[in-house]
């Protein structure tokens, strides 16, 4: 009996949605105390155990220093990178340096992988999912920004095998929330995805004909989000609070995380009524014991002024996007929006102004993209194959490493994908037995500016004199934007065996000693209401 | 539903593809199941399709025994068609009928089609063959890229310029930068000694521009359009 119930899942930076398709319509899977999005939050007990989701989000006596939040900010990323660094600084929970330059988070005296942390959230995700069908799931399609790179894909692919899931597919978001639009309509429009999400920003412009999902373009920032929003009210707050207590909120990690949780709630509550009172008369403490309150009015006016900054870098990169695509806004038939974020009036406007027209508020913008992802989920898993084609692009420029730091072209972003571009190297040496390559993916042709992917090691090809041996090395971007590098002697078309090194990513011992402590640890997906 | 290519028009025949490719000594026996109904169906279907009216095609693991044909007789020519070949469109096409072509071949050949295909070898040519018609889309659905893939399989190299290579395009961009920037000069001193000089020009102080011409050169001693220009300016000088 083939297994084909599949679940799409939306793996944000601060919520995820799990969704399934029965009988042809989407349902979001509810948890036991009725929410439909939960916090991407995973907090280490002592007991051993582990709590994910909105419970460990909101619980104020679980312990920060064990309390993972934001991790998909760090995913696919090297220790020694800015926004490592920053995280460090900001986060309350141990970051530490991992094998081959990658990022471990130490909880309760273990080291973690990224892909281990995610692992964790998808595991509760799919117990959900078994708990409300009564039965076994493991096919999945889970969803990124679009604009994440190879090793971001791959760390969360990685994410989903540790969690016991076969991964059908790495869908972007954008794309999945165009699916949930155009899905069993006959339409022929020009589509703008507007995802502003909790860490991260994309712009997805589609050309939706029918059956068929094109993306013309796409682009993105992924260190623009809401959370950068509760940072401007952290910031806002903090100030006035070293004014009256003469004491920085901000200098204490487990403070500022509860800090960022009254600002975020003061955001949500700006949005919806325009202003947001915030009294808390013993926040914290000082020093000698004595209570510090908050007390703080925030404005519709004064956190638009905080926010227009941040909102019209979004503009930028909705620029970009549409320059690729060869179109302006008056072109564009729809404008959706996707991210909690987008609830926000000033985000509303601000969107509306510069497409020249009301963005769709029928879809829900936290629920969107997990939609869609059931919906390719339950197309891939299916016998009959699908009623619709999603045909994606590389959101960034795939490079090799040449002389003196830079590095060329291979394939250009917005490319559609799978794609494949091949290139010739010959030997520099005589009796030369390896070739290597390093990969980037970047718009600079400086490779330090570039995200390194790998460095690839090609060998076993034909030993001879320098210049005889021509290595052909094929770059592959498959359907789930996700880079593939091979090579074979040109001459006699030998395959050559491949090593990868210089890579963040995990090799398939970790992947499997990862899952099982995955399966070994007891998850929980506690349903305590949001405070 | 548009289908920019008819497929009574394709050139390829229904059936005829060789037996063993669904025989189960080449099915994977992962996920699929019961290769030999499949088998079945199909001898069946074999002996009515040159005449009657078939109402489901013949298939082979759920792809049509047509499509599979397609790719088979397409990849093994992979490397001798040109994009417009590969695409089934004329070389004078619309920008919608290539886009068209691309769905088509989207909704035929796309690797989510050939998932579940229990032959790995024909999977495979099919996403090789799928790739090759994505980076044909890619090269003739932009202007530029088509005009210069275009003029490239019109000449002599044609056999090596099947496959559009960026890097000549990157050349001629780098080409065309560099010739405009000596166009106006590429330093913002040798910009402005070169204005200068072109004002002093039209005012007719020749002198004048001879000196801000030099000055330009010193800036861009490379700069093929200062060279010129001061050549020209000397020589009319000496002549009136």
């Amino acid at each position: 009996m083939a297994n084909d119930v599949a679940i799409g899942i939306d793996l944000g930076t601060s919520y995820s949605c799990v969704s399934i398709i029965e009988n042809g319509v989407p349902r979001v899977i509810a948890g036991e105390s009725g929410d439909y999005i939960h916090a991407s939050v995973v907090s280490f007990l002592d007991d051993g155990s582990v709590l994910v989701g909105n419970a460990a989000k909101n619980d104020p006596s679980l312990d920060p220093k064990n309390t993972i939040a934001s991790a998909k900010r760090l995913i696919g990323r090297f220790f020694f990178s800015e926004e490592v660094k920053k995280a460090r600084a900001l986060m309350p929970y141990e970051i530490v340096e991992g094998p081959n330059g990658s990022v471990n988070i130490r909880a309760r005296g273990r080291d973690f992988s990224l892909p281990e942390i995610s692992a964790l959230v998808l595991k509760a995700l799919k117990m959900l999912a078994e708990d409300d069908l009564g039965r076994e799931v493991t096919d999945a399609v889970i969803t990124v920004p679009a604009f994440f790179n190879d090793n971001q894909r791959q760390a969360t692919r990685d994410a989903g095998r540790i969690a016991g899931l076969n991964v059908l597919r790495i869908l972007n978001e954008p794309t999945a929330a165009a699916l949930t639009y155009g899905c069993g309509q006959a339409m022929d429009q020009r589509v703008a995805v507007y995802d502003f999400g909790g860490g991260t920003f994309d712009i997805s412009i589609l050309e939706i004909r029918d059956d068929m999902f094109e993306v013309l373009s796409t682009a993105g920032d992924t260190y623009l989000g809401g959370d950068d929003l509760d940072e401007q009210i952290v910031q806002w707050l903090a100030r006035d609070f070293k004014k009256r207590h003469a004491f920085d909120p901000t200098n204490d990690p487990a403070i500022l995380q509860r800090l960022r949780k009254v600002a975020e709630t003061a955001k949500i509550e700006v949005g919806r009524q325009g202003v947001a009172r915030i009294h808390q008369p013993a926040f914290c403490h000082d020093g000698e014991g004595r209570d510090l309150s908050i007390d703080a009015t925030l404005t519709e006016a004064e956190f638009n002024r905080m926010a227009a900054p941040i909102i019209q870098r979004s503009f930028k990169v909705c620029d970009e996007a549409m320059q690729s695509a060869h179109l302006n806004a008056s072109e564009i038939d729809a404008v959706i929006l996707v991210g909690g974020p987008t609830r926000l009036p000033i985000i509303r406007t601000s969107v509306q102004h510069y497409f020249g027209k009301q963005p769709l508020t029928s879809v829900d913008p936290d629920k969107v993209v997990s939609i869609g992802a059931a919906y390719q989920a339950h197309a891939l898993a299916s016998q009959s194959g699908a009623d619709y084609h999603l045909l994606d692009v590389t959101p960034l420029t795939l490079r090799i490493g040449t002389v003196g730091g830079f590095c060329e072209k291979i394939i250009d972003r917005n490319t559609p994908i799978p794609i494949e571009q091949s290139k010739t190297f010959t030997t520099s040496r005589d009796l030369q037995d390896k070739v290597r390559i390093r990969v980037y993916q970047g718009e600079s042709n400086r490779a330090d500016e570039c995200e390194l992917l790998g460095e690839f090691e090609f060998s076993g090809f034909r030993v001879a004199l320098r210049g005889e041996v021509k290595i052909e090395v094929t770059f592959e971007i498959d359907t789930n934007g996700i880079v593939n590098v091979s090579a074979c002697e040109r001459a006699t078309g030998l395959r050559a065996s491949t090593t990868i090194q210089l890579s963040s990513g995990l090799s398939e011992a970790d992947i499997e000693a990862g899952r099982q402590n995955n399966s070994d640890l007891p998850v929980a997906m506690g349903a305590t209401p949001n405070a | 539903m548009f289908d920019s290519t008819p497929r009574d028009k394709r050139p390829y025949p229904a059936v005829g593809l060789p037996l063993q490719m669904h025989g189960p000594a080449n099915a994977s026996p992962t996920r699929q199941s019961a290769p030999a109904d499949i088998d079945i169906e199909i001898d069946i279907d074999l002996s009515d399709v040159d005449e009657a009216v078939v109402e489901e095609p013949p298939m082979v693991a759920g792809i049509p025994t047509e499509i599979l044909a397609t790719v088979e007789i397409k990849s093994a020519s992979l490397d001798d068609l040109d994009y417009f070949q590969l695409l089934e469109v004329t070389p004078d096409a619309d920008q919608r009928q290539i886009r068209d072509a691309y769905h088509h071949f989207s909704r035929d050949i796309h690797p989510d089609r050939f998932r579940r295909f229990p032959d790995e070898d024909l999977r495979g040519r099919a996403g090789k063959l799928f790739r090759r018609i994505t980076e044909a889309y890619y090269v003739l659905r932009d202007d530029a890229r088509r005009a210069q893939y275009s003029a490239d399989i019109a000449g002599a190299e044609r056999a090596n310029k099947l496959r559009y290579s960026d890097e000549s395009e990157s050349q001629k961009q780098a080409a065309k930068r560099r010739a405009v920037l000596e166009q106006t000069g590429s330093t913002p001193r040798g910009r402005e000694c070169f204005q200068l000089a072109q004002r002093e020009l039209a005012a007719g102080n020749k002198a004048n521009a001879i000196r801000q011409l030099k000055m330009a050169l010193m800036f861009e001693p490379q700069n093929e359009r200062f060279k010129e220009t001061l050549r020209e300016v000397e020589t009319a000088a000496k002549g009136g």
